[in-house]
């Protein structure tokens, strides 16, 4: 039975932190049985939901809103599970349709890619909003699970 | 965090009329917008024949790819195109999970990409 492995952080609300939460996911996913190779998708898919946070829940914030986003990031035997809460405005990714990218070339659109990929990438992502509290994202790579990116 | 250097070099290719941007470190939403403005620069000169070169860039999110995304169809308005050059293989990988090898021309080398045009 290998260890459970635990990392939290605490970022502030700037993109500029990006990188940082990057290294600290692919450092959780390599200790972990993730297979080699998948470890910066898993910290792509973290990348692109921290990305969303940032772009979108502070944007209307009161002052005395603490613009801070806690990541937790778990791994055991079967999976990694990370969590990403903000205290920001309600957004559900989950809501977002899935993006047509010929259709996206030709307006010369870019959003909505970043979900896509969440969706992609993990095998579960779950959006809860507590009102008044938080808003949390909940993701799953199972391990052992065959590839979905395909 | 030396990781965040992130640069962009713009310069004539051999080829007339073909611009070369060489980007290099992360692209990703910090840094996405320094390439956007660069591109548009090229645009704004009537440049539409674009060779990107990503070599060097570690790690591209959908921010980054939204830029290339964003671009093409003006691009090709103009009888120009986005050609994407070199990418790393984990950058090539984001690029198939997006769909984004079936609409640009991705290649492996500069000649390949200056005979694209």
């Amino acid at each position: 039975m290998g260890k459970a492995i635990k990392k939290d952080l605490s970022v502030p609300n700037d993109l500029a932190y990006l990188s940082v939460v990057r290294e600290t996911v692919l450092e959780v996913a390599n200790k972990s049985r993730l297979p080699a190779g998948e470890a910066h998708l898993v910290s792509l898919a973290v990348d692109e939901a921290l990305a969303n946070v940032m772009e979108h829940a502070y944007i209307d914030a009161p002052p005395e809103v603490k613009q801070v986003i806690e990541i937790q990031l778990a791994a055991d035997e079967k999976r990694i599970e990370v969590r990403i809460r903000d205290f920001g405005s309600a957004f559900d990714p989950g809501q977002l349709p899935d993006v047509d990218l010929r259709e996206h070339v030709r307006q010369g659109k870019r959003g909505g890619l970043g979900v896509f990929l969440m969706r992609k990438i993990m095998d579960e992502v779950e959006y809860t909003f507590e009102a008044g509290k938080h808003n949390e994202l909940y993701m799953v790579k199972y391990i052992d699970k065959p590839s979905s990116k395909g | 965090m030396a990781l965040d250097e992130f640069t962009i070099d713009v310069e004539d290719a051999p080829q007339k009329g073909v611009t070369i941007v060489r980007v290099a470190g992360y692209l990703d939403a910090h840094t996405f917008e320094q390439l956007e403005e660069a591109i548009a620069g090229l645009f704004a000169s009537s440049k539409y024949k674009v060779i990107v070169d990503l070599e060097k860039v570690e790690y591209i999110s959908s921010a980054g790819a939204g830029v290339f995304i964003g671009a093409l169809s003006e691009a090709q308005e103009h009888e120009g195109n986005i050609v994407l050059m070199n990418p790393t293989s984990n950058v090539r990988e984001v690029f198939d999970l997006l769909g984004l090898s079936q609409i640009f021309n991705v290649v492996d080398d500069q000649s390949a990409a200056l005979a694209a045009f």
